[in-house]
């Protein structure tokens, strides 16, 4: 049997198990070794399921995934989420729309101390959801609003996905952090527009907020400039190479927990409790990358990704006619799989690809970032939904899927603009030392 | 059990973010605030003089990291918290769900039997290399031992978490 054929197999039965629940990670670390063992010999393969995961545990860049959730941890105990939505309502809730755009800033604003969409749209449907449907605000919107601000997570720095897109592909991950900056801004930028477009057509639906006064303002600043502070502080400490993305990590994680200290939102209990979050967060995602090591190992041998690479060259698609090809992959994954674990399975096989093509790998990191966030408010798995709806039981998965529609119209146009002008991502990681 | 995995797990994340921050302050402090408060010769003899770093941080680091994550795992086995394709299994009637569980249980077992087996051998290769640390020249395999534990832990846990599957009780994850 040809190295493809197995490969072929082994993906098939990769997928299964991932159907039956089998952890993602463990699946494909299973069918690495077994497919290893099949295509070479069984005393490698079982030498590689006691190497791997010790040599992926040491790797001191890892270190950076759990310090920046442990840094999200902190500062969401801390009380943060709901300081930075009274900061944005503050500033834009005289709007018409004010409080979904006040959403959409905050969620901004969460997104650049945590790394993760879920945790962003999880801790802001808490805060914002029932000051917007107080405010006569629909559910189809509020909802919408939310789930898509959520995304933000994904994509502004600190992200993780991005930071294990450049674990895999030895990218620097400091570069990658550097080059979500612009696209984040961006579509922050590109969700206000949506919510004041929706507003300029159905009037009714999106109120008009009250105007704070400049006390009220500046009030409302006073809470949250620390953590936005530390945020300029270790982004700006990346950007002017004065300290790693891991060190930029322990810095901020430490920061955190020493604002939250000071501000007496932080005791030993619950530092212990952001400790143990984080820190199983983190293995399930070590998991998930010690199965994917072995399963490249694997793939390696049966040559099947440098096969796959010569076929989707052949097909001559063009350069952007094999990238949209490529996120249309992605997009289809989506609705199936978890973005981390799409991300961790696939860049074995399309990463090759792209850099043969002459993509810019941080363009291509950021892109399928932002290509796989659309994957978390689509149907039928779109995590921030089923999240949103978690907490808000009463508005049903139909309506939150259709609260987000235009916001996924949004996105996709994003990411054309990102595809037209990759200049938008390469520009400040250009500049870095 | 799993409170102390928990905490064990929790207590190395703190040492790691503890090293790598502390790592920082010393390099920040050593080669700027030395160099502008002492005259220049003065300043670089000084330099020669103390670390730029804290001795073996950086392996320390790493085997806390290990550590750390390998008794993390053994948290996510007993809560069934590690990264899944749930998508189908929630489309399943209730019969067929408990079916997978076991399955997916059975299955994670396994590999993680044959994960803390062949790192036990690793570890007793790292022994009889004799491999140390940089700086200090501390043996490595206690540590790799230690994060091996971890591992073990979490083979158990899995068992428990059979036995809780098949009484129809999930732990709640963690909030």
């Amino acid at each position: 049997m040809s190295g493809d054929s197995i490969a072929l197999i082994a993906f098939v039965v990769l997928f299964a198990l991932m159907a039956l629940r089998v952890p993602v990670g463990i699946a494909m670390g299973a069918v690495g070794v077994v497919g290893f063992a099949a295509v070479n010999a069984t005393e490698p393969a079982r030498a590689l399921l006691g190497i791997v995961p010790l040599r992926t545990g040491n790797d001191y860049d890892l270190a950076l995934i759990p310090m920046f959730i442990l840094m999200g941890s902190l500062a969401t105990a801390s009380g943060l989420s709901r300081e930075l939505f009274r900061a944005s309502n503050a500033w834009l809730g005289h709007l018409r729309g004010g409080l979904a755009i006040a959403t959409i800033a905050a969620c901004g604003g969460f997104a650049a101390i945590c790394g993760s969409s879920v945790a962003t749209a999880a801790t802001m449907a808490r805060v914002a959801l029932p000051e917007m449907r107080r405010f006569g605000y629909s559910d189809k919107l509020a909802t919408g609003v939310i789930a898509a601000g959520g995304t933000l997570g994904i994509l502004i720095p600190p992200s993780i996905v991005l930071a294990i897109y450049g674990f895999m592909t030895q990218q620097d991950i400091g570069r990658l952090f550097i080059a979500g900056i612009v696209p984040g801004i961006l579509a922050v930028l590109l969700y206000i527009f949506t919510v004041s477009l929706i507003g300029w057509l159905n009037p009714k639906d999106v109120p008009v907020g009250e105007k704070a006064s400049w006390q009220e303002r500046k009030r409302s600043m006073l809470d949250v400039w620390g953590v936005l502070a530390l945020f300029v502080f270790i982004i700006g400490g990346i950007y002017a190479g004065i300290f790693t993305a891991v060190e930029a990590a322990a810095m901020g994680a430490v920061g955190a927990w020493l604002i939250g200290i000071l501000r007496k939102r932080l005791d030993w209990p619950s530092t212990m409790a952001c400790l143990v979050e984080s820190l199983r967060t983190s293995a399930g995602i070590f998991m998930v990358l010690v199965g994917a090591f072995l399963f490249g190992y694997f793939l390696a041998i049966t040559q099947a990704p440098a096969h796959f690479s010569e076929w989707m060259l052949g097909l001559q698609l063009g350069k952007y006619g094999t990238m949209v090809v490529i996120l249309l992959a992605y997009l289809a994954l989506g609705c199936v799989m978890d973005a981390m674990a799409m991300i961790i399975l696939t860049i074995p096989i399309f990463f090759p690809i792209v850099q043969q093509l002459g993509f810019d790998p941080i363009w291509f990191g950021v892109v399928i970032v932002m290509t796989v966030e659309l994957g978390l408010i689509t149907p039928p798995v779109g995590m921030n939904v089923y999240v949103i709806n978690g907490v808000a039981r009463d508005v049903s998965l139909v309506t939150i899927f259709r609260g987000v529609a235009p916001f996924v119209l949004t996105d996709i146009v994003r990411l054309a603009i990102l595809v037209a002008f990759p200049v938008i991502v390469t520009f400040l990681p250009s500049l870095m030392s | 059990m799993v409170a102390a995995a928990d905490g064990a797990a929790a207590t190395f994340l703190a040492v790691i973010t503890l090293l790598t921050f502390s790592d920082v302050i010393l390099r920040a402090i050593s080669k700027t605030a030395l160099a502008s408060w002492f005259p220049h010769d003065l300043g670089q003899r000084v330099l020669d003089i103390i670390p730029g770093n804290v001795p073996d941080g950086f392996a320390f680091g790493k085997l806390a990291l290990c550590i750390g994550l390998f008794w993390g795992l053994a948290g996510c086995c007993y809560r069934g918290e590690h990264i899944e394709v749930d998508v189908f299994w929630q489309m399943m009637p209730r019969w067929w769900r408990r079916v997978t569980d076991y399955f997916a249980v059975t299955v994670t077992a396994l590999f993680m039997f044959g994960l803390s087996y062949m790192t036990f051998l690793r570890v007793g290769s790292v022994r009889e290399s004799g491999e140390v640390t940089p700086d200090l020249l501390v043996p490595l395999w206690p540590f790799y031992g230690v994060a091996w534990f971890g591992l073990v832990v979490g083979t158990l846990l899995l068992v428990v978490r059979f036995r809780q599957i098949a009484r129809d009780h999930h732990p709640a994850p963690v909030e």
